[in-house]
């Protein structure tokens, strides 16, 4: 009985941990501007995070080494400084939008102007991975999460016309008007804000927090199969609830209250309630993720002691880095720098970072002595190639694109 | 001597014919018997090639077996380079005789 | 007679893929940095092979590796901190390594090592200042 509850734990807070500041802009966003014609590229990123993640928990579970361990060991010091350089700084830009995010939202509820919370919210992001056990603060912020299931009733109450939902997702195009550069340079928004390399860190790191060994492959598969797909379908209905509400209007979704709008109207007060619940819970649950991947990816490239499995004056570098990331995403949040913004670079940066960190997973999934019988196979292998090909083509052209774009305008 | 003053320098035959760079060193644990009361690790040969990425990937001498794709680009087996075979040192070059390479096949 | 971890002599061991970049682990299971280079010491008799005298563990030896400017740079860092300038701030001792895995375990306490300097003062004047820092790890 423990071991299912176990499982099902595991598999709600990785549905109400997959949603983040990104995954709220990203797919309001595009809902917005595109209707339903960019579902695909959500779907495709919801499989991509599945094998990627996958891979890496079996990998952490079997052999106790989390990511960023085999990054250095496989691509050496030089090539592993480098991907360190690029993942830590793309974090670092994924914990300021995730501060400011949790900021946002409290402004929803007190109208009381976001930069006032930012240093507040930075200060509890510190407290509770300095103070709060692992499993409970994966828990807890986990089923918090859960709150956006108000988002699919919002969608279901709205009564669209499923069947026009459906055609425009099952048929993409480009809609007149548009340019091709910026359909391509949005589905890589969301490819990103569904694949982020943080999400992988912090997956692996927790696998080997939380001592998974090969006993716990199966529960490591539920999190994965069940978990994520679950939150791709909240992604979707974002997507969706933009989708029907501004995309006739041709209104773009430019501010997190936008984001709530579609469940207000399809709700009234309570379903808003439920909504903002879920945006503090994902932004604040996204912050301690990425805080502690801050910690995660240079304590592992330096081979530092690291974690909350052992006292914090016993991991003192890795939680030197945590707190100095805090402080930097404090300092540059009250900048009044756009978090919108922020959050946009940050995800299409992350997809342009994705093949650095998925490579050498790919090739220690496939090494026969560190994982014996735990070896990729066949099936995987080949899809985990397509990814391989995809992620290396969406790496190159993120930045053209971000540049003859004009990033998304 | 560091490990790292031995990687990645050019290797060249005495009839000049370049091999590759170094890229691994073979170790065997033939040494005389230390403190610990286990034979040191003592240098034997030098892994010598042309491709300079993917040499820690586990491919040439590791046990990674697949995806195919990754094995197809990253399986390139090196040369042996024996220590003894070598002529003379620098950090620029390290040369070597080549008829000393060849018997330790 | 047996090496590190009871394998038979005349084990095989690849430097750069088993050795360089590995997880160095203390007596208590603690992590102590990784292995950043290696050190040999040439006999002067001309058939005699290079022997592992030290494992090196720090920004000095990792600027090794780093190469270039950067590592230039990385290595002056390391010699700004260095407590004494006569020390070899990186070195680990042959002897101290107790057995060779996909981590390196070591017979000595991390707390003891020199290449573990910069974990102890960032513990002693940034860490332990603030309350809760022994608080029991779940």
């Amino acid at each position: 009985m423990k071991k299912v509850f176990g499982v099902t734990l595991g598999i709600l807070t990785a549905m109400g941990g997959f949603v983040d500041i990104g995954d709220l802009v990203a797919n309001s966003a595009t809902g917005a501007r595109y209707g339903m014609s960019l579902a695909w590229a959500v779907v495709l990123g919801v499989v991509g995070i599945i094998v990627f993640a996958e891979m890496a928990g079996r990998v952490a579970s079997v052999t106790q080494r989390a990511v960023f361990d085999l990054v250095r060991e496989r691509l050496g010091a030089r090539a592993g400084l480098v991907n360190l350089g690029a993942s830590f700084f793309i974090t670092v830009l994924t914990l300021i939008a995730e501060v400011a995010g949790v900021a946002l939202s409290f402004q929803l509820v007190s109208d009381v102007n976001y930069l006032l919370f930012i240093p507040l919210v930075g200060f509890a992001v510190w407290l509770v991975i300095w103070r709060v056990k692992f499993t409970t603060l994966e828990t807890v912020f986990g089923l918090m999460g859960l709150a956006m299931i108000v988002t699919i009733v919002a969608i279901v109450q709205l009564h669209p016309d499923w069947s026009s939902l459906w055609h425009h997702a099952s048929h993409p195009s480009v809609p007149p008007g548009e340019g091709r550069p910026t359909y391509f340079y949005f589905a890589i928004a969301l490819f990103g804000a569904a694949m982020t390399p943080y999400e992988v860190f912090f997956f692996s790191s927790g696998a080997v927090e939380e001592k998974w060994t090969r006993s716990d492959l199966v529960l490591n598969k539920a999190n994965v199969y069940l978990g994520f797909p679950l939150g791709g379908l909240l992604s979707l209905s974002l997507m969706a609830g933009a989708a029907v509400v501004f995309h006739p209007l041709g209104v773009g979704v430019d501010f997190l209250s936008q984001v709530a709008l579609p469940t207000s109207l399809a709700l009234g007060k309570v379903g808003l309630a439920f909504v903002i619940v879920g945006f503090v819970a994902c932004t604040f649950g996204a912050a301690l993720e990425t805080a502690l991947s801050c910690g995660y990816t240079m304590s592992q490239y330096f081979g530092w002691q690291w974690g909350k499995l052992v006292r914090p004056r016993e991991a003192a570098r890795f939680h030197l880095v945590v707190v100095s990331s805090i402080v930097v995403a404090i300092v540059v949040g009250v900048t009044a720098i756009d978090p919108i913004k922020v959050t946009e670079y940050s995800i299409v940066l992350s997809a342009a970072a994705l093949p650095l960190t998925y490579f050498p997973i790919l090739v220690v999934a496939n090494d026969a002595n560190y994982m014996g019988d735990d070896v990729n196979g066949p099936v995987r292998n080949a899809i985990a190639t397509f990814y391989m090909v995809l992620l290396t083509v969406v790496a190159a052209a993120t930045i053209p694109l971000m540049i003859a774009t004009k990033a998304g305008s | 001597m560091k490990l790292s003053e031995l990687l990645g320098v050019t290797v060249v035959t005495t009839d000049g014919e370049e091999l590759g760079r170094v890229h691994d060193a073979l170790l065997v644990q033939d040494g005389p018997v230390g403190a610990q009361g286990f034979a040191g690790l003592r240098l034997h040969a030098l892994a010598v090639g042309t491709r300079s990425f993917g040499t820690k990937l586990g491919y040439t001498q590791g046990t990674v077996k697949g995806p195919w794709l990754l094995r197809a680009m990253f399986r390139r087996p090196p040369t042996l380079v024996p220590w003894l075979a070598i002529v003379h040192r620098s950090a620029e070059r390290i040369v070597v005789d080549r008829g000393r390479i060849d018997e330790s096949r | 007679m047996n090496g590190p971890g009871g394998e038979p002599a005349g084990r095989q061991v690849w430097a750069v893929l088993e050795l360089l970049d590995r997880q160095l682990v203390d007596r208590d299971g603690r992590l102590a940095g990784k292995i950043d280079d290696v050190d040999f010491v040439v006999d002067d008799d001309p058939d005699a092979l290079p022997r592992v005298d030290a494992l090196l563990s720090g920004l000095g030896a990792l600027a090794n590796q780093i190469g270039g400017d950067f590592g230039r740079w990385l290595a002056s860092i390391e010699r700004r901190l260095a407590a004494r300038r006569d020390r070899a701030p990186s070195r680990i001792a042959w002897s101290d390594v107790k057995s060779i895995g996909s981590s390196v375990e070591l017979a000595a306490d991390r707390d003891d090592l020199d290449s573990n300097r910069g974990e102890r003062w960032v513990r002693d004047v940034i860490i332990d200042k603030v309350p809760g820092a022994g608080h029991e790890a779940e």
